[in-house]
């Protein structure tokens, strides 16, 4: 028995837990309906939940930092950034750069203030952010004014969809990213204070940190890091076709958090997992479609999966105690 | 004559510490009777037990010469034995009135609330306490807009407009002002001409021999003495509490350098009262006296926990300005708790992480190679004769004293020049307990300097310097060499 337990360790690591269920989803998919796990598919597959892979990024690092707190204005945030993108480059690639800029800035001072709201103003997580959802959606209806927004500039399609190798440029950038990532959450001062202050936010604090500062920080990287992904959104998808087309990001990013093994309560999980989550969630939503369930049946098997693998968290948090 | 209230024998455990042992009380009718002790002897167990918020595991109650057995505190309390508690039991949101029926009887027909009997009695409970006490305090006001001493009086009188036979009042007159104290005694006088009983818990030598009867004496969760008052004196009490002197025959005079290290001028904050100290460099500060006067207030004061404090600091000639922790780290304090769970680890996280992050925020590192951390947190570890598998191993693994390890190691990681430990050796195995002794000794040999609150009289009498004795916020008496024993220590802390 004694030699067992490192293995069960690793059968019970929650990363190992997503692959194993991703590869399964890609054989059983296979069976029913061939095809499905050909290089091309699972490419395409990967390539939609590169975007998700981002935003559950920020909200991994929100929710790392602990004391419950949560941001649900990643997706309309989604919105801003591909609408406000494609409204400042104007559908010209001379302003790409300045349009990547005003995204990036917007975005972040946007989720300054969810942090401030919620550290310094004590207003629920919750409730801030979905406020702040709201104010952000008008934000894109203004900028849009209604009327159609030029769509992404030659270059930004070229730098998502363009293909390398016959691996389009979203990919590439996503293994970077969480090549970045990870060395941010494990070899950088920031990403190993989220994992104490999750973890003791008193300790923390005695330790020296500001963590107000880093939690309202962290906020504005979440808000940076969904208005990244709808930037790059709107460079696969070339035009905005709705005002709700980020929406879906904001359960999907919770639901990938989980499903990587990050604890709600804050402290525990990388980035590694979530990433895992996020094709998980793909090869899911995938299989689904093949099997002609409709948009809103997937919608409920996506909140179905979160509360039951909420369910068996909080089962184990019970027994460890 | 019968007691009106007798115990018998009466043990408590709490898993493998004695809390009680063998208890005997008796309390007679018309009565008043001091439960006193030293830090963590029993005396609140005690009080506990009579009323039932906590089980005895052995032993008989009596009352009115008949056994009892409560269930809860409602069956006492419908007895006629109520407590008014040191933690409040107020709810914020309800106002005077409404908390001080919480739980009594209805006072009117077919069960209905009669709010206007209600508010009558009220008015006249605070009547009583007219003129020392401001003029908010009416029956419709809320609990959360009073102030500390306004919300013990309600307490109080929420327990005496019930009248119960006995009365337990657990440091009840310990966030009342002299004024406020004078009408509770009266009070209580009143009740004791009714032929009421009150068991009074203090720590205020002046009140007890002021009203008191009798005391009973707690040692070790054993009742060593009853004493009639009137033929007892100050010094025969203390003895009772501290027993057979102890002498420090192992105590070996350290000698610090006369070089003044850290000055507090005037420091008042929170519940600190002027608060005037040197410290010494590589000096052993013990802070000590009854617990919670203001010992580890003023340890968070120092780590940047009351940034609205008043008066001057100086740390190696240089003015401090403790705006938070983050600041006191900078001026080279690192803190140290006993309630590790609380303000100490990170229990998911690693060995190494919990070592580590004072030292990169105090070094200003953003960026690192896990396996140069290593390097760098072993030679501390090491230091600290830490016996552990793997640095990536979560640190909950550890046992407590180990844990206390790890913190102290984050701390010497940031090269502390002062290390404020608040009761650090709570909950650790006793053979830690003497090398963390030890450690605190050899750091400051290198010059460290320690200030130390510690509620064990005997670890901080045997192992501190110089212990200050804190009474209510303010330092009342600096012990040293021979005065450094329990006796004095006491004496100083119950004037």
């Amino acid at each position: 028995m004694k030699n067992l337990k490192p293995v069960l360790i690793y059968v019970k690591n929650p990363t190992v837990i997503a692959t194993g269920i991703a590869l399964l989803l890609l054989v059983v998919g296979e069976f029913r309906a061939p095809g499905f796990a050909k290089f091309s598919q699972i490419i395409n597959m990967l390539t939609v939940a590169s975007f998700l892979g981002i935003v559950a990024a920020g909200q991994n690092l929100v929710v790392l930092s602990g004391k419950g707190v949560i941001d649900l204005s990643v997706g309309k945030m989604v919105t801003l950034g591909a609408i406000l993108g494609g409204a400042i480059a104007n559908g010209m690639d001379s302003g790409v750069v300045l349009a990547f800029m005003v995204v990036m800035i917007v975005t972040f001072s946007v989720g300054i203030l969810n942090g401030i709201g919620v550290t310094l103003i004590g207003i629920p997580p919750l409730i801030m952010t979905l406020s702040m959802g709201i104010v952000v959606e008008s934000m894109s209806r203004f900028v849009t004014g209604g009327l159609a927004v030029k769509g992404a500039t030659p270059i930004m399609s070229t730098i998502v969809t363009g293909r390398f190798l016959d691996i389009p440029g979203i990919i590439y950038i996503w293994i970077v990213f969480t090549v970045l990532m990870i060395f941010f959450q494990n070899n950088t001062r920031f990403g190993m204070s989220l994992y104490n202050m999750g973890n003791n936010d008193e300790a923390a604090r005695l330790s020296g940190l500001n963590v107000t500062w880093l939690r309202i920080t962290t906020y504005g990287l979440s808000s940076m890091l969904a208005g990244l992904a709808g930037f790059f959104y709107l460079g696969y998808l070339g035009s905005i076709y709705n005002i709700s087309l980020g929406n879906k990001y904001t359960l999907a990013s919770v639901v990938a958090v989980v499903v990587g093994g990050v604890s709600l309560s804050g402290g525990k999980g990388g980035y590694l997992g979530v990433a895992v989550g996020c094709i998980l969630l793909q090869f899911l939503e995938s299989f689904l479609t093949v099997q002609s369930i409709p948009p809103w049946g997937r919608e409920v098997i996506m909140g179905v999966t979160l509360l039951v693998l909420l369910t068996a968290y909080a089962r184990e948090k019970k027994l460890r105690q | 004559m019968i007691p009106l209230l007798k115990l018998k024998g009466v043990s408590k455990r709490f898993g493998g510490v004695h809390a009680l042992r063998q208890c005997n009380f008796s309390l007679q009718s018309g009565e008043i009777h001091f439960l006193i002790g030293a830090n963590g002897c029993g005396k609140s167990t005690l009080s506990k037990i009579i009323v039932c918020a906590l089980e005895k595991d052995s032993g008989e109650i009596l009352y009115n010469g008949n056994p009892v057995n409560f269930s809860n505190p409602g069956d006492a309390r419908q007895a006629g034995i109520d407590v008014v508690y040191q933690e409040l039991s107020l709810i914020p949101d309800l106002s005077v009135q409404e908390n001080m029926f919480l739980g009594s009887r209805n006072q009117g027909k077919l069960g209905f609330t009669d709010t206007k009997a209600q508010e009558k009695i009220c008015r006249a409970a605070l009547e009583r306490f007219k003129g020392v006490v401001s003029e908010n305090l009416t029956p419709d006001i809320p609990v959360n807009r009073l102030t500390a001493d306004e919300r013990q009086i309600v307490e109080i009188l929420k327990v005496f407009i019930r009248e119960p036979k006995v009365i337990i009042l657990d440091e009840a007159s310990s966030s009342l002002h002299s004024t406020q104290v004078e009408i509770l005694f009266n009070l209580v006088r009143e009740l004791k001409e009714k032929g009421h009983s009150v068991i009074m818990i203090s720590h205020k030598m002046k009140e007890l021999f002021e009203i008191g009867d009798r005391a009973t004496i707690i040692r070790n969760g054993l009742t060593v003495a009853t004493v009639e008052l009137k033929e007892s004196s100050h010094e025969e009490i203390v003895t009772h509490m501290v027993g057979e002197q102890y002498f420090s025959a192992d105590k070996i005079n350290r000698v610090p350098k006369d070089e003044i290290f850290l000055t507090i001028k005037d420091l008042s904050a929170g519940k600190l009262k002027d608060i005037n100290l040197t410290l010494f460099k590589g000096e052993i500060l013990g802070l000590s006296g009854l617990q919670g006067q203001g010992q580890s207030e003023l340890l968070l004061t120092l780590f940047g926990g009351h940034p609205e404090y008043k008066g001057d600091l100086f740390l190696d000639g240089k003015k401090l300005n403790l705006r938070s922790p983050a600041h006191s780290v900078r001026d080279g304090f690192a803190y140290i708790s006993g309630d590790r769970k609380s303000y100490g680890v990170f229990p998911v996280r690693s060995i190494l992480e919990n070592t580590v992050l004072a030292y990169l925020k105090k070094t200003g590192r953003k960026f690192f190679s896990r396996k140069s951390l290593r390097s760098e947190v072993l030679p501390i570890l090491e230091r600290l004769d830490l016996i552990y598998d793997n640095l990536d191993d979560s640190i909950s693994q550890l046992s407590g004293g180990n844990q206390q390890k790890i913190i102290i190691g984050r701390w010497l990681m940031t090269g502390p020049k002062v290390i404020l430990m608040d009761d650090p050796t709570k909950g650790v195995d006793i053979k830690t307990k003497e090398e963390l002794y030890a450690l605190m000794k050899e750091l400051c040999d290198t010059g460290v300097s320690i200030i130390w609150n510690s509620s064990e009289d005997q670890e901080i009498l045997r192992n501190a310097d110089r212990v200050l004795v804190l009474n209510d916020g303010w330092i009342v008496d600096e012990l040293r060499e021979d005065r450094l024993s329990e006796y004095e220590l006491y004496k100083a802390a119950m004037a």
